[in-house]
């Protein structure tokens, strides 16, 4: 910051070694994550003494327990891939309709509808979870990650479309006049013109549908209850129960794999992280 | 191609942006739109270019009624203030977009892009993106493709606006040849007077959505049909003095608070008559007063500042409570507090209506 | 021109804008479609369901037999709900004051104290982490911490500090629990909002006191904390909104126990609904929250307007314009 006070030295001492003591247990737990993920037995807690890979076991083998058989992961993984590969595309194609009209529209019944998208972005849907339910079981999809994905786009629609409409308002006028004037209809304008220059904001909101739908527990967990359909979250909440106190390095080992899109997106976008407009998330 | 706009109306709710306009663009001429900001002279442009749609009235391109013409098939280039150049295109792409759009063969494009490059002098630039220029060759590449189809109208909005002061000059210069060349009819929005007065054939004055007047620069400067076109054309402004009128036989007395003016006999029959001790407006450039020694028939003041404008001094003088602005030689040398004397050009006397602002210069 | 015939031009014009207005709908209609469809069918329809519900004894068999507010009765006399809701109230307070407090601490430290541009950006995104982290996989690693075994993460670590004994954290501290675990996912989010806010404070009023020879605090005192009053205002509105709703986090950590300890209203209702199937008490308990909730959502629009809950700097230009008429 170029501000043009001097902090004393002391108290910055001070802030930065409170920072890192209260930092220290959140890079302790993540820490674990990948250490007992690869280890059978730890030192002071995170120190590997003895590298194994008995812990990813899941991906190749059966997961049993007593009796009990774990459903394998793969499939499994490509269910997860196929409810938040759905949510993005649907997420970000009707947003991207929806947020056109509303930046670049003028139509009556506009303002109410803006202004209902930012009541239902502080609404928390979750409260809806009974009501939900039934919807899907009337029109025929619960249990299905169909169901899951429906849900799930709309209730996160009204942020991405607010945030596709903020990057369509900042393209000006003149541009998009001047494909009109080119030769453009409207449509060749839009797609022509226009989309490629919210390229950066479509991949934005493309990257948080995914993540969002990726970490998605609570109506898969609701509202799917075969397991052929079930999905990361839901597996691992399943392992967390049975495995609790008998293999924490099983339980690392699937909570990394589960982790891998978050840790890319991390590695990928760590600047843009902060900026982009991470406000806007619901916890 | 000639352009003829008659009684065009366009509302924004129950804003009135063009009020009733009339207007005719003879084939070839360049007209410039002139006006204050918020006047309706880009509203004009835009109804033109097919993005509005009047809400009253025709517009007409030679004998055509195009007011449901799409943009798209009225053949029109524009060029705007901000340029509007597509940002995730090169400038070749840019330029040859309009015409891929019209699906020509990819050699004629290549071929018209490079013809058009080396008239604009920007060949060097056409790999590169529009961010990655400057800004007076931002306005060349769109220039360009406004140009490229060949269209029957140009129009351009506020086209040098962005530019600084230098190529500002030079690209009116250029824009004016390069418009009498091709003989394409050429619409050209501005607030700048100065430009309006060096690039076009014809100026029409638009304020608050009307057309205040028409006319050639010299027409609009010598002879202003109204106190808004007398005050906006002109740098400086015009003073404006309120006067009584007495008309004493064949001459026009002007009775201020603290000065007397009769004009000549061949003067005075130039304008309309009015009642006597009638209030008017008497209208007179700084350019055409003068300095002198004390006399009959001139406006005593007081010098209340000088400024230096380079080539002339401009001198603020005080009359009772009224401020007049007089152009004088670099060899001026009154002082602040001096009283000095007024002499005015009688020929260039503007007198108007204090009513309706209209002139009262009788119509030849 | 009569009175009369403007009298009929007048409706004529009215006509005709209000035919351009259906036009215009018409038009818009392609591109909203889906949205409109998706709003209605996921928030609007349930909004209304839930409501109605909440009037049945609704059960797993999905029907609907009304027994008027029998429900909300049940609610009133129900003696869990009171520890529930005392649960609810320390939930959300505690839960706040750690969202609000240590995302002020947060981003004052990281914005204002840490020059070094690459080490407030390590620090702000180790903050980030727990929010970015999938639920469940969160969860997981406060289990692991808090494991009551002497092995325990936590355990451990005590007893090689300090020497104290182990102990069953969760069984013991429900409410602690979960009240740090949530505390730290919202904090990244006021701390995200707060940092924004002391980045757009003018350089000159930071200039100003140091010119004045003002210490450090009397910069967070006197310049930073005024320029936070309102995002301050708006997180503890926005975070009260989400933490009266949320459940995801207890859900999965403590899920509600042991016996109700760590219970509170949200996750009370999921549980009636979907461990005891009582759809309609369920939803009763819902309805209270969503009109709570709707009460807030609606203060919050009035005291901070709709750009300020955007946290969009600038406003969506009042448009009586249209840009393009074809």
């Amino acid at each position: 910051m170029k501000n043009g006070i001097k902090t004393t030295s002391l108290s910055r001492a001070a802030i930065y070694i409170l920072l890192i003591i209260l930092s220290l247990p959140i890079l302790l737990g993540y820490l674990w994550l990948f250490s007992g993920s690869i280890s059978d037995e730890l030192e002071f807690g995170i120190v590997p003494k003895r590298i194994t890979f008995e812990n990813w076991r899941f991906l190749w083998s059966d997961i049993t327990i007593g009796t009990k058989v774990f459903p394998n992961i793969w499939p499994i993984t490509l269910n997860s891939l196929l409810l938040s590969g759905s949510i993005t595309l649907l997420e970000v194609l009707i947003s991207l309709l929806a947020g056109y009209a509303l930046s670049r529209m003028n139509f009556p019944g506009r303002n109410f509808i803006l202004k209902t998208t930012i009541i239902l972005h502080a609404f928390p849907g979750v409260a809806l979870l009974i009501a939900l339910y039934y919807v899907l079981n009337y029109i025929g999809m619960i249990d299905k990650i169909a169901g899951v994905v429906l849900v799930k786009v709309a209730l996160e629609l009204p942020m991405a479309t607010w945030m596709i409409k903020g990057f369509f308002d900042e393209i000006s006028w003149e541009i998009e006049w001047a494909a009109y004037m080119d030769g453009c209809s409207r449509l060749q304008a839009w797609y022509k013109i226009i989309l490629p220059q919210i390229k950066p904001g479509i991949a934005a909101v493309a990257l948080f549908a995914f993540l969002a739908g990726w970490s998605e527990f609570i109506y898969s967990y609701t509202f799917i209850f075969s397991s052929e359909n079930y999905t990361l979250a839901v597996f691992l909440k399943n392992l967390i129960g049975d495995f609790r106190f008998l293999d924490y390095g099983l339980l690392a080992a699937a909570g990394l794999f589960y982790m891998i899109p978050v840790i890319a997106f991390f590695l990928i976008s760590q600047k843009s992280l902060a900026t982009i407009k991470f406000g806007g998330i619901k916890r | 191609m000639e352009v003829t706009m008659m009684n065009v109306v366009k509302r924004f709710g129950n804003f009135k942006a063009v009020d009733n306009l009339s207007l005719t663009i003879k084939d070839g001429e360049f007209v410039a739109l002139l006006g204050p900001s918020g006047c309706g002279k880009t509203t004009t442009l835009l109804m033109l270019a097919g993005i509005y749609k009047p809400d009253a009235g025709e517009i007409i391109f030679d004998d055509k009624i195009v007011n449901d013409v799409l943009p798209k098939d009225r053949n029109i280039g524009m060029c705007f203030q901000s340029y509007a150049l597509y940002p995730h295109m090169t400038v070749e792409q840019n330029i040859a977009f309009p015409l891929k759009l019209k699906k020509l063969p990819k050699k004629v494009i290549d071929e018209k892009v490079r013809e058009i490059a080396a008239k604009f002098r920007i060949e060097h630039l056409l790999k590169r993106y529009p961010g990655q220029i400057s800004g007076g060759q931002q306005q060349r590449v769109a220039l360009a493709r406004a140009l490229i189809k060949e269209p029957n109208l140009l129009l351009l909005d506020e086209p040098l606006s962005n530019l600084d002061a230098g190529l500002r000059i030079s690209m009116r210069a250029e824009i004016k040849k390069l418009q009498k060349e091709l003989g394409i009819t050429t619409v050209f929005v501005t607030h700048d007077q100065t430009e309006a007065l060096s690039m076009s054939d014809r100026i029409a004055v638009m304020n608050k959505g009307k057309l205040q007047a028409i006319g050639t620069p010299e027409d609009l400067y010598m002879r202003p049909k109204n106190m808004f076109i007398a005050g906006f054309i002109g740098n400086p402004p015009m003073n404006f003095l309120e006067v009584g009128y007495i008309m004493d036989g064949d001459r026009v007395t002007l009775k201020g608070k603290n000065f007397e003016i009769s004009l000549p006999e061949e003067i005075s029959r130039t304008f309309i008559k009015k009642q006597n001790n009638e209030r008017i407006v008497m209208g007179i450039r700084p350019e055409h007063l003068s300095v002198g020694a004390e006399a009959p028939n001139t406006i005593k003041g007081e010098i209340y500042v000088v400024e230096h404008l380079g080539k002339d001094k401009l001198v603020d003088v005080k009359v009772g409570d009224d401020r007049i602005k007089v152009l004088t030689g670099q060899d001026f040398e009154g002082k602040m507090g001096d009283t000095v004397n007024l002499h005015l050009d009688f020929k260039n006397v503007h007198l108007f209506d204090a009513a309706d602002g209209n002139s009262m210069k009788r119509v030849a | 021109m009569s009175e009369l015939e403007a009298k009929i031009l007048e409706r004529v014009t009215a006509k005709k804008a209000s035919m351009e207005g259906v036009r215009k709908f018409f038009t818009a209609l392609p591109f909203l479609g889906p949205f409109l469809f998706l709003i209605i069918l996921f928030y609007l329809v349930p909004v209304i369901l839930t409501f109605t519900m909440s009037l049945t004894s609704m059960d797993y068999a999905l029907e609907w037999n009304f027994v008027g507010l029998k429900n909300f009765v049940r609610f009133f006399q129900d003696s869990s709900v009171k520890i529930v809701v005392l649960n609810t109230v320390k939930y959300v307070v505690y839960t706040l004051m750690i969202n609000v407090g240590f995302g002020f601490f947060l981003a004052v430290a990281t914005s204002y104290f840490i020059k070094n541009e690459n080490l407030r950006l390590a620090f702000q995104t180790i903050w980030m982490l727990p929010r970015m982290t999938p639920p469940v996989v969160y969860a997981l690693l406060w289990l692991w911490f808090l494991d009551p075994t002497e092995a325990g993460t936590l355990n451990s670590v005590l007893h090689k500090l300090f020497g104290l004994p182990a102990q069953n954290w969760i069984l013991n501290h429900p409410m602690k629990v979960v009240i740090v675990a949530n505390g730290l996912i919202g904090t990244s989010l006021a701390m995200v909002v707060f940092s924004a806010a002391i980045k757009s404070i003018p350089v000159d009023y930071f200039r100003a006191a140091s010119v004045d020879g003002a210490s450090d605090w009397d910069v967070v005192r006197h310049v930073i904390v005024p320029f936070l009053k309102w995002p301050i205002m708006f997180m503890t509105i926005w975070q009260t909104l989400s933490l009266i709703t949320s459940y995801e986090y207890i859900l999965l950590i403590t899920d509600g126990g042991p016996l109700n300890r760590s219970e509170v209203l949200s996750l009370f209702s999921y549980h009636k609904a979907f461990s005891n199937y009582e759809f309609g008490y369920g939803a009763a308990i819902s309805t209270v929250l969503v009109i709570f909730a709707v009460i807030l959502a609606v203060v919050m629009l009035k005291v901070f307007g709709y750009d300020a809950i955007m946290m969009r700097g600038e406003i969506d230009e009042k448009r009586d314009k249209d840009h393009i008429s074809f």
